[in-house]
């Protein structure tokens, strides 16, 4: 129970996750309407199941942290919408979604409070929800925190520990809230290769072990492959879906299928649909500089 | 049995306390400080008795006592029981008005921060009064204030009311989105957020949350703040120590802010008694 605490509503017979269904529909976006008029999003449809492992992949500046900034609530929308659960998050009517402890936002360079302790923090969310008291809230957190291997670092501050430490207190920090979805835009981007590999490894072992359902935008394919159950492929800007790549690589996953071959094919299949993307970014930008 | 790290803590503090001090002590630049001071009283010492000396009396420096017979008379006058009055008294004015200063502007600058009604209809009448000097306020305090005191005090208040505000604003102003966005993302509103959160059936208790909430969230506000003074504090003094072991009144702006008073209001002290 203890741990089920901190992860989804599982379906008794099947053992299925049973929440974070996330239903993108025909989303358009457009910045500064009344004047230049950039299309960001361009009728973007995404259907993710409760617990799906999404992996977002798509040129610079294509637009994946639009989508992701749509679906937390720090964006509106001009047109589209986007169900959570079947719970309107945003459309016609309503065009910024509530944000909520539902979605938690893990950002690109991390946002752990640095005046307080990975414990504090790790806390805020139900104490500032008035779910838990304090002292109730630091002692799940502590709990949390063990489970995550950081057991020790509970009372260090932000800067006291490594970055890859910083990273694991921040998801758990989200996951004490109970998110239906997690989303999370490039959070390993500044990481080193090592780190990064102990990071995906300690993100694997948290996701199979809660199943929520995780947003993940990046821009390493390897990443992409290693972490996802689908990656979606996005245009150049104006976003929309270009691919769907199923992965059906078996879980738990382990470095080791880094080197298989089913791996390889589909990084390069991938890599294929973004290559084409990319080399299109790059083309518009010109076209844009001239 | 006893672990190497239970044994070993009290040491490193112990060893962390002792290797301040000589760290302090082995600095070049806190040598190079005090030379400077001591080369400032000699300049001074010359400066003043240059007329005794040179048979020349140097402009200015030469008009002031040097620092000799300024500690002679200083000796003579901390026996007396009047001096540690006016030290009293002093402080009294001072911290009356740097106290009141921080209930009133703490608060008045974080509205101005969160609030965007409140800085439009609050902030140009501030920024109207912020350029004039405090002992320009003087003869307005004087018929305000009943008393000579509370005139004093309501100086030294304006002198640090202003840079506080301004602080306070600035800080609050310059916290990253990020963070606004993760405690958003975590159920918090900028203000409020107790509203929103309709879980609560029963009013008091979503009241009390609504207050909580509001609390945490100057907590929060504050705390980047601080941090951000911290970050500050750490790159001039080149070591680290968590924020909860420092004093709260640890901060170069508050120093700077009493000092500045403190001198503000010591050279009003000096004109009154030349007067």
């Amino acid at each position: 129970m203890k741990r089920a605490d901190a992860s989804l509503e599982f379906n008794g017979s099947s053992g299925m996750p049973t929440r974070g269904a996330l239903t993108i529909r025909d989303l358009v976006k457009i910045y500064d309407p009344e004047g230049v008029n950039i299309m960001a999003v361009d009728h973007c449809s995404m259907q993710i199941t409760p617990g799906e492992f999404c992996m977002i992949v798509g040129p610079s500046g294509c637009g994946k942290t639009t989508l992701l900034n749509a679906i937390a609530g720090f964006h509106s929308i001009t047109s589209g919408e986007i169900f959570l659960d079947d719970k309107l998050l945003c459309g016609p009517d309503k065009p910024i979604a509530a944000q909520g402890a539902d979605r938690i936002v893990v950002f690109q360079n991390g946002a752990l409070f640095p005046w307080k302790t990975l414990a504090e923090n790790v806390a805020y969310g139900p104490m500032v929800q008035g779910v838990l008291s304090k002292r109730n809230a630091l002692a799940k957190a502590h709990e949390m925190l063990a489970e995550a291997g950081l057991g020790e670092f509970g009372g260090k501050y932000p800067g006291e520990v490594s970055s890859g430490m910083a990273r694991r207190a921040e998801i758990v920090r989200a996951l004490i809230n109970r998110p239906k979805v997690l989303l999370l835009d490039e959070p390993y981007r500044a990481m080193d290769g090592l780190t990064k590999s102990i990071m995906h490894e300690a993100l694997l072992e948290i996701y199979d072990r809660t199943k929520v359902t995780i947003f993940f935008i990046t821009h390493d394919l390897e990443e992409a492959i290693f972490l996802g159950d689908r990656v979606y492929v996005l245009t150049t800007r104006p976003c929309r879906l270009k691919k769907v790549v199923n992965v059906d690589i078996p879980r738990p996953r382990n470095y080791e299928v880094l080197s298989s071959e089913p791996f390889r094919l589909l990084v390069e299949e991938t890599r294929d649909a973004v290559h084409e993307e990319a080399i299109k970014a790059f083309q518009l930008g010109e076209r844009e500089l001239a | 049995m006893v672990s190497v790290s239970e044994v070993s803590r009290p040491i490193g503090i112990a060893r962390s306390r002792r290797s301040f001090l000589r760290r302090t002590l082995g600095r070049q630049e806190f040598w190079r400080g005090c030379v400077a001071i001591v080369v400032f009283l000699i300049l001074w010492e010359i400066g003043s008795r240059s007329g005794e000396w040179f048979g020349y009396t140097l402009p200015h420096v030469g008009l002031l006592p040097p620092p000799s017979d300024v500690a002679v008379a200083w000796s003579k006058v901390l026996m007396k029981w009047g001096y540690w009055e006016s030290w009293y008294q002093s402080f009294k004015r001072v911290l009356t008005g740097f106290i009141a200063a921080q209930i009133i502007g703490i608060p008045f600058g974080l509205m101005l921060a969160v609030n965007k009604y409140f800085r439009d209809i609050f902030f140009p009448p501030f920024e109207v009064l912020r350029p004039i000097p405090p002992l320009a306020w003087v003869p307005a305090s004087l018929i305000f204030w009943p008393t000579n005191e509370m005139s004093i005090a309501f100086v030294t208040f304006l002198g640090a009311f202003f840079t506080i505000v301004i602080n306070v604003l600035g800080g609050a102003r310059t916290i990253d989105v990020r963070y606004l966005r993760a405690v958003q993302s975590m159920g918090a509103s900028q203000w409020d957020l107790g509203g929103r959160r309709g879980r609560r059936d029963d009013l008091g208790r979503r009241h009390a949350g609504r207050w909580r909430s509001r609390l945490l969230h100057l907590e929060f506000v504050y705390g980047r703040i601080a941090a951000a003074n911290r970050c500050r504090h750490d790159l001039d003094r080149h070591c680290r120590l968590p924020f909860k072991h420092r004093h709260p009144h640890d901060r170069p702006q508050c120093h700077a802010l009493a000092q500045a008073v403190l001198i503000r209001k010591t050279g009003a002290d000096h004109a009154q008694a030349a007067q």
